[in-house]
């Protein structure tokens, strides 16, 4: 073979891996729907399409602190750099206005916008494939009928190599398992509906399951819980779950509390708001769903008290002034603000000192509007150091697990990113 | 045990449990009966206070934890004896009906307008949910931020 005859099959080969590569990354611009030819949708449809707005977290993604519904520009920090929701109002423009229904359900199976520009998987369409074609249809128009807002969501702080959104047609080829999800056969109908939505449009994995090293969840752990946004997201499968019952979960997915678990604080407490406002019957699915996960004969965290651990004696003052009033009642009864025994709850009793840490800067405000657990945050009331000795009091009397490290850290982290705008 | 707190500049030494709730100790030791006890669980905001700038609930504020801290209440925005800023725009908008939320009120407004001072209506709005009234002057209360803002 001649060197000329080597150089030719060379470059034969380069053409068709570029070729390859091309088809393989590139993907078309859909035609952009006509101005003002918005077909007329169903009140049924679009009911159904806002109660999946509701399961599916969008408008606490897809608004701004202070900004228009839908109208994008939330932050979202990732370990690859900080990524900004965009606006899904129907304005043609800014927004989704030029969208078809194909290019819609092409975004949420596949990651891809109208354009054809792959979008980051911090839009979880990973879980939002496996949502059937009729609930697509319905969260889409739903989404025509919230008031198109102007506004140019911020571009993205994403550094070298990861600004490259062609990358993500290779990650998808490793981690998106496209198409909805299949029902179950041997396992009820509420079964099958709670998974189909814990798997597809409430994302779930999304937090509760630890990611990989290139960001994406790990099938092999899935739900098996995970670090977010400086909380840890509880277990809900595999080893490290603790019990709950399908009454205990329907009633702390929809109120925001369990007497046996304590009340959902930090962004779960912006999940059970938006899932008070969907029916009863899908929170029961999910219930239904998760409870599944979990072996329901282990038994949910009994009380423990180890009384006044010897080297926090100082800090006993700081509880009896500041935390004992509601969590530690005479009468046991639950108070007006929901206070429960510690020792029941993850926060006190997980491996991590996160939710404890961050509970205790920055209470338990979700509910104001609508009664249900509350808690002040104490991350103006005391001190860095108070609170850090308070979360390891905690963790000593009312647990049966080792001392936490790191709390001083976690402390000083949560305190300078405390929202101070609700006055406290 | 006694904890020794600043509170409108002025040193105090608190006698008794270090577990004593800050409001308690200002209204039966110090005599400042500005603050007031409402619930008890940080829910209702009539004793709130200002410690090192933040402001807090001092029904949930052991003394124990203000070493070396200050404490401004109610009686620390007077001015010459009379009335302050806030005070006075709560007068003049007569913001006031039984008046038992007032001291609290005016003390989470002071501290908006220490951090922001010129709040748009939603900034007082969020601002100022923290404190509730039960004869439901809010609207009084809301104008009377903004005139403070304003004056």
């Amino acid at each position: 073979m001649t060197y000329r005859r080597i150089g030719l099959v060379s470059l034969a080969v380069l053409i068709a891996l570029i070729i390859i590569a091309f088809a393989f990354i590139w993907r078309p611009e859909l035609t952009a729907t006509a101005e003002g030819a918005e077909p007329a949708y169903g009140k049924d449809e679009i009911a159904r399409g806002y109660a999946l707005a509701q399961l599916g977290n969008c408008e606490s993604c897809h608004t701004a602190e202070d900004g228009a519904a839908y109208a994008g520009g939330r932050p979202l920090d990732t370990p690859f750099g900080t990524i900004f929701a965009v606006n899904i109002t129907p304005d043609r423009e800014t927004g989704i206005g030029k969208w078809s229904p194909e290019a819609f359900t092409r975004a949420m199976r596949k990651g891809v916008d109208r354009e054809g520009a792959h979008l980051y998987p911090a839009f979880p369409y990973t879980s939002f494939t496996k949502i059937d074609d009729g609930d697509i249809s319905a969260l889409y128009a739903y989404l025509r009928t919230v008031p198109a807002v102007e506004n140019e969501a911020p571009e993205n702080a994403l550094p070298f190599p990861f600004n490259i959104r062609a990358l993500m047609a290779g990650w998808n080829l490793l981690f998106l398992d496209a198409g909805p999800v299949k029902a179950v056969s041997g396992e009820s109908d509420d079964w099958n509906t709670g998974r189909y939505l814990v798997e597809g449009v409430t994302h779930c994995g999304a937090c509760h399951t630890p990611r990989n090293a290139l960001g994406a969840e790990k099938s092999s752990d899935s739900l098996a819980g995970a670090e977010i946004d400086g909380w840890y997201a509880p277990p809900l499968a595999g080893d490290g779950a603790r019990s709950w019952n399908k009454p205990q979960l329907a009633a702390y997915l929809s109120a925001g509390f369990s007497r046996d678990h304590g009340a959902a604080a930090g962004p779960m407490g912006e999940t059970v708001t938006n899932l008070s406002k969907v029916s009863p019957a899908d929170v029961t699915a999910i219930a239904t769903y998760v409870a599944s996960l979990t072996d329901d004969t282990s038994p949910a965290f009994g009380a423990i008290d180890n009384g006044v651990p010897d080297d926090l004696a100082a800090t006993h003052a700081l509880w009896v002034g500041a935390c004992a009033s509601c969590h530690e009642a005479a009468d046991g009864r639950a108070n007006p603000s929901y206070g429960v025994p510690l020792s029941v709850g993850f926060a006190v009793r997980g491996d991590k000192p996160l939710n404890a840490a961050r509970t205790i800067v920055g209470g338990i405000d979700a509910y104001r509007d609508r009664g249900g657990p509350y808690m002040p945050a104490f991350g103006g009331t005391l001190t860095a150091e108070q609170i850090t000795d308070l979360t390891q009091y905690v963790r000593a009397r009312f647990s049966d697990g080792a001392a936490w490290e790191g709390v001083g850290d976690t402390v000083e982290q949560a305190l300078s990113e405390q929202n101070e705008g609700n006055g406290q | 045990m006694s904890v020794s707190i600043e509170v409108n500049g002025t040193r105090h030494d608190i006698d008794g449990d270090p577990s004593m709730p800050l409001l308690y100790a200002l209204r039966d030791q110090i005599g400042l009966r500005g603050a007031k006890f409402g619930c008890g669980l940080g829910q209702c905001g009539a004793c709130t206070v200002i410690v090192d700038g933040r402001a807090v609930f001092s029904c949930l504020t052991p003394v124990s934890a203000l070493e070396g801290r200050a404490v401004t209440t109610t009686e620390g925005l007077l001015e010459d004896g009379k009335p302050g800023k806030v005070h006075q725009a709560f007068i003049d908008e007569q913001a006031a009906q039984c008046g038992y939320c007032i001291a609290g009120m005016v003390m989470r407004a002071q501290h908006l307008l220490e951090r922001n001072a010129d709040p748009t209506d939603e900034e007082i709005l969020t601002g100022m949910q923290a404190n509730l009234c039960r004869c439901g002057t809010h609207a009084a209360i809301i104008r009377a931020v903004q005139r403070a803002a304003r004056t």
